[in-house]
């Protein structure tokens, strides 16, 4: 199965939002996966797919091939588009 | 479910803040004030901010300020503040916020529920108007029974 993490400072509050919004987009692009939320301080090491995390997070990432970012976690069509984006490349 | 949690005590309309640790505090405080939450939750706040920076900011000029779960969280909480006038993040990018919402969690999974009514509520644009704009604070309130019903 396909899994997804989302990812904020503290895996407490945004990272559970972009999980929905995710969900969301991830059926709309008919891609079956398991979606987890994690902070900063754990996601290391932690094997998945696709990371999707914020804009503001792009330094920690820095070197990983497997980050989708975004700017706005509630916006279902960007996060949409940057998922579906990062597929294509990876297919 | 967070028109339970969002009540007329939690929120407070056109607070003057000259700066976003100002609003933290002022949104947290309304939390300590209600017993939701102790003292120290405010400052976890504010480092978690000083820590990532302002990725927090939800929608377009609305900040969802939130701390560690931990032993100074009673139970999970939320208030809202509108400001008077808007705030900066000027020590980051400039990022700037006419509301803020503080939030406290018991741990990281358990308010999901009132999350998902949260993010219902972000996508009402008469809400967001309102509390761009120091919007009344009873039409806030009635949105916010409206939007947790449906």
């Amino acid at each position: 199965m396909f899994r997804v993490i989302t990812v904020c400072g503290l895996g407490v509050g945004s990272s559970l939002i972009l999980k929905m919004t995710v969900d969301t987009a991830m059926s709309q692009l008919g891609v079956d996966c398991v979606i987890e939320h994690w902070d900063m301080g754990t996601i290391k090491g932690q094997k998945c797919d696709m990371i999707v995390t914020t804009e503001s997070f792009r330094e920690n990432f820095a070197g990983q091939d497997n980050v989708v970012f975004v700017n706005n976690i509630m916006d279902v069509n960007e996060v949409k588009e940057n998922i579906s984006a990062f597929l294509d490349e990876k297919s | 479910m967070i028109e339970k949690m969002l009540t007329e005590e939690r929120i407070a309309v056109g607070v003057e803040c000259a700066s976003w640790r100002e609003a933290v505090k002022a949104s947290g405080s309304l939390l300590v004030k209600a017993e939701d939450v102790d003292e120290p939750f405010i400052q976890s706040m504010i480092e978690v901010v000083e820590e990532f920076g302002p990725y927090m900011i939800l929608a377009p000029e609305l900040a969802f300020f939130h701390g560690r779960p931990g032993k100074s969280v009673h139970k999970t909480c939320l208030s809202l503040i509108t400001l008077k006038d808007t705030v900066r993040f000027t020590d980051f990018n400039g990022e700037k916020i006419k509301a803020a919402f503080a939030f406290g969690a018991i741990d990281s999974k358990s308010h999901i529920e009132a999350l998902k009514e949260l993010a219902k509520l972000l996508q009402n644009e008469e809400f967001l108007g309102l509390v761009r704009n120091i919007g009344d604070k009873d039409k806030i309130l009635e949105i916010i029974k409206c939007v947790c019903s449906t």
